[in-house]
């Protein structure tokens, strides 16, 4: 009996030690991952609430630099931190002003999509000797700042090379005659994409570029250029470009002559609703995008992550390579695009 | 009680502050007061819109950006001043870009190298300009429109040779670097090279004889052809500048951006024309100066830097844009145009003149004044072939000289003067004249200064301008109207100096004014300096020193009467009035072989307008409000000649009764028994005999001496 209660007595209170260890440990464990929480979270607070991104596109008013506009707007403002957007309208004398005067006010972050690679290289690197950290969306310079976010240019070129090649090169049966129509020849995105087409282009000894035209950005110049390039070169296979949004032009000439069939037009840009419907209407033949909003996105995460690790500015430079779809005709789904923006 | 009712107007009427605003409004800076005042307004607009916006790092680091445009409104500038205009201003700043970027990045040159080549570039750029413009005569607009497609093709033909070699090829250079974005003292360099390329373009431009011709072609082409100014070639300088400017600029913008692309300079041509316009710079020529532009460049500058500031989207920036140049040619039309009127409205500013009861002249009053007909048989010289001889002198060769309308000194030789010949072609009105002791003649001329004449004939100048008067708004160092001069026996010139606000077209206007607004002056020659001994005298005219040299008689023509002024002896510096209330307008005084003096009276006065004269309210509502034709002047149209004695007294007159041949008298001149009559509107000159006079006095030896 006595044996039996002292079993019953220690079983009770190994019990109880036991849940009071459990219980002890339990509690204890809370209150450590609470703390570790609000460290992080305090941490972030004051690492990123209240910092200043400033954003600095070539223009406003483009499909891109809106979804760009709209995707760290929101992230950032989301995230606490005030946007502020200056539009120089493709001027580069109001760019460099705008840029001057966000480094003599020392905004905390600056994102600046580069019209060509020399212009704004001083000026970036004067904001980050001044504090100020510069990610570079799409089109960099260059300087080599904090960030870069947007597109691998090189490859993208290459991607859509080697896609005409299949189309056009041996063994398609087709003339192999290939026009590029070059965007503002000293613009990062055109130098770098231009470079992987052409070694692309350059594999197949059956491709040969029979024009090759800058129509700094410019629909209508696009136009103009393939409509002569298709006068001289009624066989052509294919025109590629790194906009998408200036090949409407080249699409255009295209259709214009007839030779939707056979002349395959490239494009390469942002998901936008235009060039869904140049793709659905087969103005556009083949397009390379990217999701602009969620470049904005990244842009403002690579924000927060470099106010989090305390780096200087440049002291780490990386990049953030957006993912690419292929959209044609038969693959575009109007989910995939973006409606423009309503201003 | 009327007396106190005068002693207020005098006092009313002595200053005025509507004299000053319309002398300040007449200066040639006030042309550009609206800009100034709007550069003002933009730059207190960013100030309180932008924070921090006037510190000095702020205001160094906005204006470094603003060096290259500075440059190309020069250029801008420079051709509209000459009558033109340069479109391609733009176009040559891409070219000089992309030539200094290609000569730097791709070719590695030196900087020492590339700054000439590309100013070479620039001049040959503006000498295509300035061949098609200046010599072959085309219109500057198109031409300058051609030459922007051509430059602008030129560079879109060559840029993408070399596009990706100029944005991945660098030099280091530390005067490169320097020059885009180096500082001294805190001033962003290429703004100090701006500074030191407008002071020198500020001097060439108002200060020296290659900037008055650019002035003078674009404000009357034809005048200035006909002044001699080598119009062609001038204007093909001015091209041939613009593009060194607008390469200088090209350069600039090299060294501070290292890019060369596409839209680089686009538009440029516009914004320039605008800030140029702004400024002042008028579009039709002629008008304009290196402060204007700059100030029409610091407007445009700070404004839209201001709205890209504030975060202002690119359209509503380019409405503003142009509205603002709507504002300019608004400015340029209204502004300048009708400156000048406003001008002419408030200009002419009365003052109380009391004149006193007046002297009877009428036939019958049996006073010294009465009209009688001395003159009426007086021969005349050179008739109808002398134009306005003001004043009439004759030398130690019985030659009788005068100055014309035409700027000439004709000189009558012969036993009665009928070989007629220009002695002398001088320009301006010459007025009173007097010859030295070496028988130079010295003569005062309107809208020059004073002047002389060799006996061969060879003109040389002796003074335009005397010190100026202290704290007075309009400049008045300047002669505008030397008006007679006679010369003391120790050399020195002493000469009048009517007024110093009208010109000599416009001096009748002066007398409306009745104001002091004239000084005397002496010309020393040992010290070959000019100072101003009188001031605030009512229209001092006709000057002579008195036969023993010791003081001078001088006339005040509004005030109608006549000061002497002792220049030696005991009494050095004394003025006194020797003859008060004279029946008409006092002109030229000159010396009497019976040691009397000769006066002219220009004009009569007449009632209505010694009234006038007391009345400033009168006259200033009538300049204000009534057309110039129909206002109240004084009489200029009779006259006559008086003999006066050292002592004040007026001893004969002589009346050309009716003025049918002398009807107004400027001056006279006796030798040898005759007096010879000079009229500032006749188209004689008139000769009587004086049977009582020494028939072998001569003026030249009666100063000095027999030769």
């Amino acid at each position: 009996m006595v044996k039996a209660t002292i079993k019953k007595i220690a079983s009770t209170l190994m019990i109880a030690g036991v849940a009071i260890t459990v219980a002890s440990t339990t509690m204890a464990a809370g209150k450590i991952s609470g703390k570790t929480e609000r460290m992080v979270r305090s941490d972030y607070v004051t690492a990123v609430e209240g910092k200043t991104v400033a954003y600095v596109p070539i223009s406003l008013g483009l499909p891109l630099s809106d979804y760009w506009m709209y995707g760290i707007q929101t992230s950032a403002e989301a995230a606490g931190m005030k946007f502020v957007v200056k539009d120089p309208a493709w001027k580069v004398d109001a760019m460099t002003q705008a840029i001057s005067a966000l480094i003599s006010d020392k905004v905390d972050y600056l994102v600046v999509q580069n019209p060509d690679v020399q212009v704004l290289a001083k000026l970036l690197k004067k904001a980050e000797e001044n504090g100020t950290h510069v990610i570079q969306l799409n089109m960099a310079s260059n300087y080599r700042s904090s960030g870069f976010v947007g597109v691998d240019w090189v490859s993208h070129g290459e991607e859509i090379g080697q896609d005409i090649v299949k189309e056009c090169g041996t063994g398609s049966g087709k003339s192999g005659k290939v026009a590029i129509v070059q965007g503002e020849l000293t613009a990062a995105a055109n130098v770098w994409f231009v470079a992987g087409l052409k070694k692309a282009l350059g594999e197949d000894s059956a491709i040969s570029i029979v024009n090759d035209q800058a129509a700094q950005w410019d629909a209508t110049k696009a136009h103009d250029i393939t409509a002569a390039v298709l006068q001289q070169n009624p066989d052509l296979c294919a025109t590629a470009g790194v906009w998408g949004i200036m090949m409407l032009g080249s699409g255009q000439a295209v259709k214009e002559a007839g030779l939707s069939d056979q002349v395959l037009v490239y494009g390469s840009g942002s998901n936008s609703r235009p060039v869904c419907d140049a793709l659905e209407s087969g103005v556009l033949h083949k397009h390379f995008s990217y999701d602009s909003i969620l470049q904005g996105r990244d842009v403002v995460n690579a924000i927060q992550a470099i106010a989090q690790t305390g780096l200087e500015p440049g002291e780490k430079p990386f990049a953030l390579y957006s993912p690419i779809m292929i959209q044609d005709s038969k693959t575009v789904k109007a989910t995939d695009c973006h409606d423009l923006i309503a201003k | 009680m009327s007396s106190i009712t005068e002693t207020i107007q005098k006092v009313r009427y002595k200053w005025s502050f509507q004299r000053a605003v319309a002398e300040l409004l007449a200066k040639r800076w006030m042309e550009s007061i609206i800009p100034f005042l709007m550069m003002c307004m933009v730059l207190i607009f960013c100030a309180v819109a932008i924070p921090g916006y006037l510190s000095f790092s702020n205001l160094s680091d906005t204006f470094s950006q603003f060096a290259e445009f500075g440059f190309v409104v020069l250029a801008m500038t420079l051709v509209l001043m000459v009558g033109g205009i340069d479109l391609s201003v733009g176009a040559m700043f891409a070219l000089a870009d992309f030539v200094a970027l290609v000569l730097f990045n791709v070719f590695e040159i030196p900087v020492w190298g590339v700054i000439p080549l590309v100013i070479l570039t620039g001049a040959l750029m503006g000498a295509i300009n300035g061949v098609l413009i200046g010599y072959l005569k085309l219109g500057a607009f198109l031409t300058t429109l051609v030459t922007l497609l051509l430059f602008r093709a030129t560079f879109d033909l060559i840029t993408p040779i070399y596009a990706v070699e100029i944005a991945t090829g660098y030099q280091e250079s530390e005067v490169w670097d320097f020059i885009g974005d180096g500082t001294l003292f805190g001033i962003p360099a290429n703004i100090i090279i701006l500074i030191i390329v407008a002071v020198i373009a500020h001097i060439l431009l108002s200060r020296s004889r290659p900037g008055w011709h650019v002035a003078a072609i674009g404000s009357n082409r034809k005048a200035a052809r006909h002044a001699g100014i080598r119009i062609d070639f001038t204007i093909f300088c001015t091209y041939v500048l613009s593009g060194i400017l607008s390469a200088t600029a090209g350069l600039v913008y090299a060294t501070r951006l290292n890019s060369s692309s596409s839209n680089t300079g686009d538009g440029l041509e516009v914004m320039a024309l605008t800030a140029a316009v702004l400024g002042g710079v008028s579009l039709a020529g002629g008008k304009g100066s290196v402060g204007r532009a700059l100030i029409g460049a610091t407007t445009i500058l700070v404004l839209i830097n201001g709205l890209v500031r504030l975060g202002v989207t690119g359209g509503p920036t380019l409405v503003m844009q142009g509205m603002i140049m709507l504002i300019a040619v608004g400015i340029d039309v209204k502004w300048l145009k009708n400156k000048n009127k406003a001008i002419s409205k408030i200009y002419v500013v009365p003052a109380f003149l009391d004149l006193g009861e007046r002297p009877d002249a009428r036939i019958n009053s049996h006073t010294v004044f009465e009209q009688n007909s001395k003159l009426n048989n007086a021969r005349a010289i050179g008739l109808g072939t002398i134009d306005g001889p003001e004043d009439v002198i004759l030398d130690r060769q019985n030659r009788l000289y005068a100055g014309t309308r035409e700027g000439w000194i004709v000189r009558f030789s012969g036993d009665n003067h009928e070989h007629q010949e220009v002695f002398a072609r001088i320009g301006g009105r010459p007025l009173g004249m007097a010859f030295d002791a070496e028988d130079n003649l010295i003569i005062c001329i309107g809208g020059m200064g004073v002047y002389g004449v060799h006996p061969d004939g060879e003109v040389y100048k002796i003074t335009d301008e005397t010190n100026r008067t202290p704290w007075k708004i309009n400049d008045d160092s300047r002669l505008r109207l030397a008006d007679d001069l006679d010369i003391a026996p120790d050399g020195k010139i002493y000469f009048s100096e009517a007024t110093i606000r009208y010109e000599m077209h416009s001096w009748a206007m002066d007398g409306l004014e009745g104001r002091g607004n004239g000084r005397l002056v002496c010309y020393d020659p040992a010290k070959k300096q000019t100072r101003t001994i009188l001031r605030d005298l009512v229209f001092p005219n006709g000057v002579c020193i008195a036969h023993d040299g010791q003081s001078l008689f001088f006339a005040q023509t509004w005030a109608c009467n006549i000061m002497q002024y002792w220049i030696a002896g005991p009494n050095k510096g004394k003025l006194e009035v020797a003859i008060e209330n004279l029946p008409g307008n006092p002109d030229n005084i000159n010396r009497a072989s019976d040691g009397n003096y000769w006066l002219a009276l220009t004009g009569m006065r007449t009632p209505a307008f010694d009234l006038a004269m007391k009345k400033p309210g009168f006259r200033t509502r009538m300049v204000k409000r009534v057309p110039p034709d129909e206002w109240i002047y004084s009489n200029i149209n009779n006259g006559c000649v008086i003999k006066f004695s050292g002592d004040g007294e007026v001893l004969e007159t002589y009346w050309d009764k009716g003025g049918e041949s002398h009807p107004a008298i400027t001056s006279m001149r006796e030798h040898r028994g005759k007096l010879y009559l000079g009229g500032l509107m006749n188209n004689r000159i008139g000769v009587i005999d004086l049977p009582d006079a020494d028939p072998n006095w001569t003026g030249p030896e009666n100063y000095w001496g027999p030769k």
